[in-house]
């Protein structure tokens, strides 16, 4: 619901280009921002992003004070929109994507999809630092070259590997099985 | 490649979530439950190999994979970007949740079309010209669609879509180069992932 909530808020910033509808739109970000603590960092990050995007957009738009206008509205529902999933629904993670109505095998696709990630990530980190310290002198087309083989092997690698992970799966009563022991109902 | 919260009108977004729904659903429906497993530790090796950086010169820049990923994967290309690009958002707060219908829809559509064109010519012939130019038009058609949605927001944004396509050609060479390498070491060593 809470996601709902907050796309739905997110939307109606997106379409929104009545600056006084802005100002109301904002009171809530400012409530969000006052009651809990947000990445610093982060928000300014965003914000030279969103400065390079206002001065793109100047020069760019026919005309330059409209596109530093429409650049600076963007800017604004940017931040508010951030703000609002920041605190309504980034902290709730992987539960957001439970929360949702979604297609089970959406669902074991994107836990699975993170498990990879977890497996897989030190595998190519591994990979990538063997491959700098063999050759760190390397032209362009030479790294590239080598990083072209690196994914190939991390992609066979994950494919043998989710064959063994698919007769896990299927051991422990297939993905009706796999979504009980998520909800913490014994499988078997 | 992603396009920022707040800037695309209310039709482009709802579109792209159609769009986006409807790819989902008949790439879910064409992956065989027992395949669902291997879909997703290929989407998660291209999630993290597309998070390395490649320097260029003075600075540097990550790759896309639009090309692998539609030739490898096929229709699930768009479960598999949606999934990618929502845990992008969630576990790192890195791109928008509103704009995430129509991403999927420019990554994966354009992927999805590599795959129709050159998806036979690579797997079959294993094609290292074809795979190149595979490669360079899955940015090109990316940079493409990212720039439709962008004018049909606002006709204002056409000369920064532009901009966007012309920026992304050195990334298409490159994804071109990196797509025929790839090609090759997979023909020699697992020529089995192709067919």
């Amino acid at each position: 619901m809470m996601i709902f909530c907050a796309l739905c808020y997110a939307f109606a910033v997106s379409v929104s280009s009545s600056l006084y509808v802005l100002l109301a739109e904002s009171i809530l970000p400012v409530i969000l921002l006052c009651r809990k603590k947000f990445p610093l960092p982060y928000i300014l990050k965003l914000n030279v992003i969103n400065a390079l995007m206002v001065i793109t957009l100047a020069l760019t738009w026919p005309d330059l004070r409209e596109g530093l206008m429409m650049g600076m509205v963007i800017a604004w529902r940017v931040n508010i929109i951030y703000v609002v999933f920041a605190a309504l629904v980034f902290p709730l993670g992987l539960g957001a994507v439970y929360s949702l109505a979604m297609p089970e095998k959406f669902r074991v696709l994107v836990i699975l999809t993170v498990r990879g990630i977890f497996i897989l990530r030190d595998s190519l980190d591994s990979a990538l630092v063997s491959a700098k310290l063999r050759a760190p002198d390397a032209g362009l087309m030479m790294r590239l070259k080598i990083f072209a083989y690196v994914l190939g092997s991390v992609l066979i690698r994950s494919a043998n590997r989710s064959e063994r992970m698919t007769q896990a799966v299927e051991l422990r009563g297939g993905f009706k099985g796999f979504m009980q022991d998520r909800k913490g109902e014994a499988a078997c | 490649m992603h396009i920022s919260e707040g800037i695309l009108s209310g039709g482009v977004l709802i579109a792209g979530w159609a769009v986006t729904c409807a790819g989902v659903g008949v790439g879910l429906k064409r992956t065989d439950p027992a395949k669902i497993v291997r879909t997703a530790l290929l989407a998660s090796a291209f999630f993290l190999a597309s998070l390395v950086h490649v320097k260029i010169g003075p600075g540097s820049a990550h790759l896309l994979l639009i090309a692998p990923m539609g030739i490898i994967l096929g229709w699930a290309v768009f479960p598999a970007v949606l999934a990618a690009l929502m845990l992008q958002a969630l576990l790192f707060g890195f791109g928008g949740l509103l704009v995430l219908g129509v991403n999927t829809m420019v990554m994966a559509g354009s992927a999805l079309a590599v795959y129709g064109v050159f998806g036979r010519a690579v797997r079959e012939r294993g094609s290292l010209a074809m795979a190149f130019i595979a490669g360079v038009s899955g940015v090109m058609l990316a940079a493409v669609f990212a720039g439709i949605c962008l004018a049909l927001s606002d006709s204002g944004f056409v000369n920064a879509a532009k901009i966007l396509a012309v920026a992304h050609i050195p990334v298409a060479l490159i994804e071109g180069a990196v797509t025929a390498f790839l090609v090759a070491w997979l023909k020699k060593a697992a020529p089995e992932f192709l067919s």
